[in-house]
């Protein structure tokens, strides 16, 4: 698992690579808090890359997002693969989460809020 | 008939080596593509549960998983000697009727497994767990 972090126009945007499992889910949960911590508050995750996940990424994302939702922030999700939004689907996950077609629309979303 | 027997370490750093033990098989057995996500997540959930929730002692232990193909039925078998657990028996929670603030995250991993998976079957043999999961190919 890889994530880059990028800040556009309010906006952090963490893009997601390669494998979201037990064995890494923990340093991404790390890296996202740090940003909660800072006062983030406005975030796109970019999913396109994202090849795999699994309950323990899920978990990570639902804490994210719960955690910015308590603070009137916004955690949307990006790009999902096919796969990837199987699994959202069957944990009933895509009901809680703002999901967009790709990135670019889930930022001018996000950003409104800015 | 075919028929693959691989082992592994009670440790969640064996992880990786279910994954390429999936894409292995994949190859060798020329299974769909689309399967291996499927595999490689169901076997992720009852794996890291056994190894995390399984175990009161920090022994090694090995846990079997058998893979069977007959027909277009893949076979997964699961053995281990972790505690008694039936995961039948555990009632996954219906996430689509909460809301975010009450939704308690546990028991995903087993709801993915029990959604994915065509049929599911569990025996408790002396001190052993063998779990069986079926999936049409």
């Amino acid at each position: 698992m890889n994530m880059t972090r990028e800040h556009i126009n309010g906006v952090e945007l963490l893009r997601l690579k390669g494998r979201l499992d037990t064995k890494n889910y923990e340093k991404m949960e790390e890296q996202i808090f740090n940003e909660i911590e800072q006062g983030k508050l406005l975030f796109v995750a970019d999913l396109g890359s994202l090849d795999y996940v699994s309950s323990s990424g899920l978990r990570v994302l639902l804490k994210a997002l719960k955690a910015v939702s308590a603070k009137n922030g916004r955690f949307a999700l990006a790009a999902l693969n096919e796969n990837i939004m199987e699994v959202f689907e069957i944990s009933g996950f895509n009901k809680f989460f703002e999901i967009y077609p790709d990135v670019d629309i889930a930022l001018k979303s996000v950003e409104s809020s800015n | 008939m075919k028929r693959k027997v691989i082992s592994f370490k009670n440790n969640i750093d064996e992880l990786p080596q279910i994954v390429k033990a999936v894409q292995l098989l994949r190859r060798n057995w020329h299974l769909p593509k689309s399967l291996t996500f499927h595999i490689n997540l169901i076997l992720e959930e009852v794996f890291t549960n056994i190894v995390l929730y399984g175990y009161r002692d920090k022994n090694e232990h090995q846990i079997f998983i058998t893979f069977t193909t007959e027909k277009n039925v893949l076979t997964i078998k699961v053995v281990d000697d972790a505690m008694a657990f039936n995961p039948l028996e555990v009632s996954t929670p219906a996430f689509e009727c909460k809301s975010l603030d009450n939704i308690e995250p546990g028991g995903i991993g087993l709801h993915l497994v029990k959604n994915l998976v065509d049929d599911m079957g569990y025996e408790r043999e002396e001190d052993k767990n063998i779990l069986i999961l079926k999936k049409q190919v």
